[in-house]
């Protein structure tokens, strides 16, 4: 949990893909904030989560302003994992909580593309840098 | 530096939350029906039965369309209570909505298995309860057509 808090010293290269990964977290929340003002927030529930992921993207992304790169992992993957798994149940037949959508249009997209970069990105900069830390503490 | 990043990033994305700049639904464009209008949709969804009226809400259809007569209030879909189409083409646009979007709108949003999960009663069921919201009138009420069964053309001509 102190780690989690803790300023955290990064490679330049795992702070970089660190970085990249909060632009994508950034591209993601804004789209939902997009989506939200552009008919979302009629949707009940899935308005409103939309909403949230906007907000939590923006923490997330603060927190690696703020050098807190274990809390950001942990955010970038709390925020995006859910958003990405939300958008596959709304494409089912079953639908997100009766919420269903036909197809991937360029929003959807936009969103699916910067969150699964993000994941992807969150990760290797996360292992990388849990990498680094336990070279550094045997040393 | 950090400081001014962390700004940037609040700034823009506090624009972005409270809808500055962000634009507006398409269904916000378009014009609303009177109160004579939506009350004379009421009484015609009243007269119709609930068939229709309950697979609107079952299937979702309310998360995206508006009809004021109802208080349904989507917004990412074209309003249905000011529509200007036949029942027949209203069931057209319910199992093949790809074949003639709304100018304006996600073209690929609405699913496209309607067809598949509602039988052939269902879809003239809810394609004539939105056209009693919308102000015309549909060619037969669902119960007479209910024994004809599956299987008729979905185009233009195919009743019969």
């Amino acid at each position: 949990m102190r780690r989690l808090l803790e300023p955290a010293r990064l490679d330049p290269l795992v702070l970089a893909a660190l970085a990249l990964a909060a632009a994508c977290v950034l591209v993601a929340g804004l789209q939902h904030a997009r989506l939200y003002h552009r008919g979302y927030a009629e949707v009940q529930i899935v308005g409103a989560l939309f909403f949230l992921n906007a907000i939590g993207s923006t923490a997330v992304v603060l927190t690696l302003i703020l050098r807190r790169a274990w809390l950001f992992v942990l955010g970038a993957l709390s925020v995006c994992v859910p958003s990405l798994v939300s958008i596959a149940i709304s494409h089912s037949s079953s639908g997100f909580l009766g919420f269903r959508e036909g197809g991937y249009d360029a929003d959807a997209m936009i969103i699916v593309v910067a969150e699964v970069a993000a994941v992807l990105l969150a990760l290797a900069g996360g292992g990388a840098a849990a990498a680094a830390a336990r070279a550094r503490s045997h040393a | 530096m950090r400081l001014a990043l962390a700004a940037l990033v609040v700034l823009v994305m506090g624009c972005a939350i409270a809808g500055v700049g962000m634009g507006e639904a398409p269904a916000e464009r378009e014009p609303t029906p009177t109160q004579a209008q939506t009350a004379a949709a009421a009484q015609r969804i009243a007269a119709l039965g609930p068939q229709g009226r309950r697979l609107f809400a079952d299937e979702g259809c309310d998360r995206c369309h508006s009809i004021a007569a109802i208080d349904a209030d989507g917004k990412l879909g074209p309003r249905l209570d000011i529509l200007d189409e036949d029942a027949e083409d209203i069931a057209e646009s319910i199992v093949d909505p790809r074949d003639d979007t709304a100018d304006g709108y996600p073209e690929r949003l609405m699913p496209t298995d309607y067809g598949q999960r509602m039988n052939d009663a269902e879809v003239r069921a809810l394609a004539a309860f939105v056209t009693a919201a919308s102000g015309g009138e549909a060619e037969e009420d669902d119960d007479s057509r209910r024994g004809r069964g599956r299987g008729r053309g979905r185009g233009h001509g195919g009743e019969g």
